[in-house]
């Protein structure tokens, strides 16, 4: 398994990781299976689109859109687990809607993406620096 | 374009890997519990909403606790570094006497910290005691600017009896030269603060603090105690943008601050001009 780092610089948006993950799958040295790209995060999320960078905002502000940000959130309290006030209830639920990993197949040492795919970490409440594992299973 | 009056530095990666022991110091003393973050995350978070620069506040709990929430040594370190991005003050235990006065006046003249920051129920000193006085006049005699922690804390260890706002209203009349913050708008004891604010021109406040919600929610609260028209016609000159970061994402306080019904040349104020006065910059 492989860690990879990646750093955003705004509270929401979708960054193309697919470099990143090609070059982690090669490091596994596996040529066929299937591979699976995690967040550890909880308010960040894995997904697949295309690489169109209007279509990153639009999928940026359709989740900004979808979960309001001032809304009367439970999870709004002081968090003794942080020693701070939990403020993020809406970075938590976009993450949740998209989900926080995808699985992609391995072919002859190649990601096997269609042509208009891309891996994207999504971030919903940055800018941070975020850690993700590449898993591959196969021969 | 914009300025933030309180950071606290304590949890930049770039600190916890060199002394990771700052992670136990930080939960145990601070009661704070975030992940470490690279100063770029900091800088990330200030590049968000034009914040051009930041002051950068340690607290000396050596002789209360044992540490330095860093020690002003790191907070230079961290400046030296970025100096068009940070300004750094230095923290003192003024119940260390001569040693604290010593501290200051090399924090001043060598490592180039700005100013000071208290915190009288965490350094477990009396604000208005003899060795403060002595302190405050150090500072005042070095043109230090000094931010008070005031108001609410969650550590328990000693009272919060000494974060109370209007017993340094004797301070800022005995050293009418020093300018002193009442951080945090002094929650709960929000009217308490601007009283002193009000009274004494060398007095600021700074807007940081979530302890009645987020940012938002904080602010409405601030506000619904203190109307908007009166922040505008009393303390456009007096208040200033304060994160708390990383108790706080700046950008979140930024948004809220900045979604206030004010004029507009008073919301500059807050965000720009008041610092640089405070400062010593305008």
């Amino acid at each position: 398994m492989e860690r990879i780092f990646v750093k955003s610089q705004k509270a929401t948006e979708l960054i193309r990781i697919t470099d990143q993950v090609k070059r982690a799958v090669e490091m596994s040295g596996l040529k066929n299976g299937i591979i699976n790209v995690f967040t550890l995060h909880t308010t960040t999320a894995i997904t697949i689109n295309e690489n169109d960078p209007s279509l990153e905002e639009d999928i940026a502000r359709f989740m900004l859109n979808v979960v309001p940000e001032d809304d009367s959130y439970g999870h709004h309290r002081f968090y003794r687990r942080d020693g701070r006030m939990a403020v993020n209830a809406y970075s938590h639920i976009r993450a949740s809607l998209l989900g926080a990993n995808v699985t992609l197949p391995l072919q002859d040492g190649k990601v096997v993406l269609g042509a208009r795919q891309n891996i994207y970490l999504v971030e919903l409440d940055g800018p941070q620096v975020r850690g993700l594992t590449v898993q591959v299973l196969g021969e | 374009m914009w300025f933030d009056v309180h950071v606290h530095p304590l949890l930049l990666k770039e600190l916890t890997d060199k002394r990771p022991q700052l992670l136990r110091e930080a939960d145990e003393i601070f009661d704070l519990r975030t992940s470490p973050q690279p100063l770029t995350t900091l800088l990330g978070e200030m590049d968000l909403c034009d914040i051009e620069r930041a002051v950068l506040l340690p607290v000396n709990c050596e002789r209360s606790h044992g540490s330095k929430l860093p020690s002003n040594e790191e907070v230079a370190e961290i400046v030296g570094q970025n100096k068009d991005r940070f300004l750094g003050f230095a923290s003192v235990d003024p119940n260390m006497g001569e040693a604290a006065l010593k501290e200051l006046r090399r924090s001043h003249d060598q490592l180039g910290l700005r100013g000071l920051k208290l915190n009288p129920a965490l350094q477990n000193f009396d604000p208005t005691s003899p060795p403060a006085l002595e302190i405050y006049a150090e500072a005042e005699r070095l043109e230090m600017p000094v931010l008070i922690h005031t108001g609410m804390t969650f550590s328990k260890r000693f009272s919060i009896d000494y974060n109370h706002p209007l017993p340094l209203d004797s301070v800022a009349r005995k050293h009418p030269k020093l300018s002193i913050c009442l951080a945090h708008i002094g929650w709960p004891w929000l009217w308490d603060t601007v009283t002193v604010a009000m009274r004494n021109p060398n007095v600021y406040v700074d807007t940081s603090g979530t302890f009645a919600g987020t940012p938002m929610e904080n602010i409405r609260q601030v506000t619904s105690v203190i109307p908007v028209r009166m922040i505008e016609n009393a303390l456009a000159d007096k208040l200033m943008f304060g994160s708390d970061y990383p108790r706080i994402e700046i950008s979140k306080m930024f948004a809220a601050i900045s979604s206030l019904p004010l004029r507009r040349e008073a919301l500059e104020a807050i965000l720009r001009q008041n610092a640089l006065a405070f400062l010593g910059e305008d």
